[in-house]
């Protein structure tokens, strides 16, 4: 009978032991691609107590940018025209304070020839290089556990994250040109929830079972 | 007597300084290329040192250049944001194989906060503007030798053609939905100042020769 006392607290103990290991969930909100210059709001969901015991809470962003990039040169020699098209996209906590930025960026030259008397950004003195696109990433960021935090992230319902865009372009080629810059962006942003799961009820029920045997053992 | 006043003439010409003592000179010619719409190669002619007026012993080249223009722009943001445009051109003065003597960068930059687009793609209004730019001359100077060769390619009774370049480089930075553009012109004024040891006047010579011919009267066969 002891041994079966035994046996049956051991299983149990492990059992719960298993069953309290470390699990992860992830979350993920995608804001597609907007002209720069705006304010949107990445929601993602906030964790549930019921799922165990909260150990650690990372941030992750992605900032992408896309656009079109023109010039045309009105020098009357070559010239090389360089072109940067970019943003910056700025991640933040509900109460507005800067979590994180990314610089997506596209940089590159063109050799344009003299002005070809047509002004279409086109041409031997001209170029339109559309779909440009460029992505930056922001490494998963640990976030304090501090009570502040987990009133945010702990909890029903969602928490929600600005995310401010702001489009950045710049031009240079000579001393007479003309450029036109059209920027979109999207930002990616994730959490990931670092957690202890409570065990399930049978497993539960087989720990209480054998802390009964060993009780009435020694009396 | 005769030979202790010319050498008493002489020694007091010396201590009050109106003695033959030769001092350096300066003689400088300039020219210039007037503002006109980068980029562009032209070329300033400056006379050579006459070597009859002494020896040459430098030269200071003065390079001043200037950058004037259009810098405009338009914002299609739907809400205000700062740009920032640079006019701004480079000037170099060479020799006449092409090596550098000295070089300026002339720019002039302006900052504006555009409204949300307003609508229209004018280059003006509430969202956009039109800049007639003007830099401050902008001046540098050099002086040689080195290369000691400049002495020799400066001296004599013509002329030398230096080459002068103009290439523009502005630059415009902005929000990522804008379009901005740029006419850009530039001006060069050169000075070359040559700084020489010139030959005696006559009227020196002269006193330099009486106190010779003094000292050497003295000197006469003894009897």
């Amino acid at each position: 009978m002891m041994l079966i006392r035994r046996v049956v607290f051991t299983i149990g103990f492990c059992v719960c032991a298993a069953a309290a290991e470390a699990a992860q969930i992830n979350y993920s909100s995608f804001l597609d691609y907007a002209p720069t210059n705006s304010s949107r709001v990445a929601s993602l969901p906030k964790f549930d107590p019921a799922l165990g015991d909260l150990e650690s809470i990372s941030l992750y962003m992605n900032g992408s940018v896309l656009g079109t990039a023109r010039y045309e040169s009105f020098n009357a020699t070559p010239r090389t025209v360089t072109l940067n098209l970019g943003a910056e996209i700025e991640l933040q906590q509900p109460d507005m304070d800067t979590l994180a930025v990314s610089l997506p960026l596209i940089s590159f030259s063109d050799n344009a020839s003299a002005y070809d008397g047509v002004f279409d950004y086109d041409g031997a003195s001209g170029g339109t290089f559309a779909n440009l696109s460029a992505s930056a990433s922001v490494p998963l960021m640990e976030i304090p556990l501090t009570p502040e935090n987990l009133a945010y992230f702990v909890g029903m319902g969602t928490v929600d994250f600005p995310v401010i865009a702001r489009g950045a372009s710049s031009g240079s080629g000579g001393g007479n040109i003309i450029f036109r810059f059209e920027t979109l962006a999207a930002a990616e942003v994730g959490v990931q929830y670092k957690f202890r799961e409570i065990p399930e009820p049978a497993t539960a029920a087989l720990v209480g079972i054998a802390v009964a045997l060993a009780r009435r053992r020694r009396r | 007597m005769r030979t202790i006043c010319a050498a008493t003439v002489l020694t007091v010409l010396i201590l009050f300084g109106a003695a033959p003592t030769v001092q350096a000179a300066t003689l400088s010619y300039s020219d210039s290329i007037p503002v006109g719409l980068t980029d562009w190669s032209d070329t300033v002619t400056i006379p050579q040192f006459d070597p009859a007026l002494g020896t040459l012993d430098s030269i200071e080249f003065k390079l001043t250049g200037v950058v004037e223009g259009l810098a405009f722009y338009e914002s299609l943001e739907p809400e205000p944001k700062a740009v920032e445009m640079t006019l701004s051109a480079h000037l170099s003065l060479m020799r006449p194989d092409l090596s550098l003597i000295v070089d300026v960068s002339p720019s002039n930059t302006v900052m504006e906060l555009a409204a949300g687009y307003d609508g229209t793609e004018d280059f003006d209004g509430p969202s956009g503007s039109t800049f007639v730019m003007f830099s401050a001359p902008t001046m540098a100077t050099t002086v040689s030798p080195p290369p000691a060769s400049d002495l020799t390619l400066f001296t004599g009774v013509g002329t030398v053609d230096l080459p002068v370049t103009a290439f523009a480089s502005s630059f415009g930075s902005g929000p990522g939905n804008w379009v901005f553009g740029f006419i850009t012109s530039a001006g060069a004024d050169v000075m070359v100042t040559y700084t020489y040891t010139p030959i005696p006047e006559p009227a020196t010579l002269l006193v330099v020769a009486a106190g010779l011919i003094g000292l050497r009267t003295r000197r006469g066969p003894r009897r």
